[in-house]
């Protein structure tokens, strides 16, 4: 369990995926999904490149959402970071920026991770002031690369290196 | 099969290729700008994989590169990440024999990997990472591809960090 000042952050169990189709459900939670996959509940340990967590509100236990570190690379030391508040009524009021900021944590602190990036569709205002707000760096921005409901939109690549966490 | 460009074409890799491309993975001068970490896989073995490796395929489209007017195998080339949904591909090529650098077999390596992603397999978008001091990037930039942005520390390679420079080339840019 990763602790924050309002979610925590945990292993995911298999009562889960039933939140998880209601998020995934809701429009406004689609809409800025990149890929939407199913939401699996790892039989093995997590491990290093493979970080798959489900996010609780802390004070009541709910579910809301899902977050994690894929793709982790030893050599480099960088992993991509995804959050998704899947729950709506816990949509701005500082629940993702405590999920990022502790996930950020964790993988600077406890994996040794040097850099934390992630991708974040162009237009998505409310992500990107999340994470510039953290200290993220718009670093590359990758046009017309995805393909989102019927219309080509931007990318952005963020990157966060240890040291300039907020 | 064969894809041809003016200077070089592109065909499947077949295990014959095993002691060029064991040749070119181990030399220093080639994998100075090349992302591998661990030493290649010894001849013998690769041409075991080489032999059930597939044939080039919307999944894997990967290729020896030859000189076109002779047919010697001068480098490999090769797109991945290859994504249906967003009809992108990342690219990546070498020029793995000496003599053929700074000839422009590198460029028009380049430009006729892109045309297969485009014309054949119909992607819209090919991108690439490239060290910022590599001279390649120039000719990236004369192939038409454009500077995305700096992807900050991502590379850890002889005992540093380094940058990656994103790039990107569409249809209509491709020159």
């Amino acid at each position: 369990m990763i602790r924050g000042e309002k979610v925590t952050l945990r292993a995911r169990r298999p009562d889960d995926v039933e939140h998880a189709k209601r998020w995934y459900a809701d429009p406004e939670t689609a809409r800025w999904l990149i890929d939407v996959g199913t939401y699996d509940v790892p039989a093995e340990p997590m491990a290093y490149g493979d970080v798959r967590l489900t996010v609780d509100d802390t004070e009541t236990g709910t579910p809301i959402g899902t977050a994690g570190l894929s793709g982790g690379s030893p050599e480099h030391r960088h992993a991509m970071l995804f959050v998704v508040i899947g729950d709506g009524a816990y949509r701005g009021r500082g629940y993702g920026t405590d999920v990022v900021r502790t996930l950020c944590r964790f993988a600077f602190d406890d994996m040794n991770l040097a850099k934390v990036e992630l991708e974040v569709i162009a237009g998505h205002e409310a992500a990107l002031h999340l994470y510039e707000g953290l200290g993220f760096h718009r670093e590359v921005h990758r046009r017309r690369a995805l393909w989102i409901d019927g219309a080509w939109r931007d990318e952005y690549l963020m990157g966060l290196l240890a040291g300039e966490l907020r | 099969m064969t894809y041809a460009g003016d200077l070089v074409a592109l065909r499947a890799r077949e295990p014959e290729d095993a002691p060029y491309l064991h040749a070119w993975q181990s030399d220093p001068e080639t994998m100075r700008w090349w992302d591998r970490v661990y030493p290649p896989l010894p001849p013998e073995l690769l041409a075991q994989r080489l032999a059930s490796a597939p044939t080039p395929s919307y999944t894997e489209p990967s290729f020896i590169l030859l000189d076109r007017a002779t047919g010697t195998p001068i480098g490999w080339c090769g797109l991945h990440a290859v994504s249906a949904r967003h009809r992108h591909a990342e690219l990546a090529v070498f020029v793995g024999d000496a003599a053929y650098r700074g000839k422009g077999y590198g460029i028009d390596a380049v430009r006729t990997l892109c045309r297969f992603g485009f014309e054949r397999m119909n992607l819209a978008r090919v991108s690439l990472t490239v060290f910022p001091h590599n001279p390649a990037v120039r000719t990236y930039e004369r192939a038409g591809f454009a500077h995305e942005g700096l992807q900050r520390r991502a590379f850890w390679k002889r005992g540093e960090w380094h940058d990656l420079l994103h790039m990107a080339v569409f249809p209509d840019t491709l020159r």
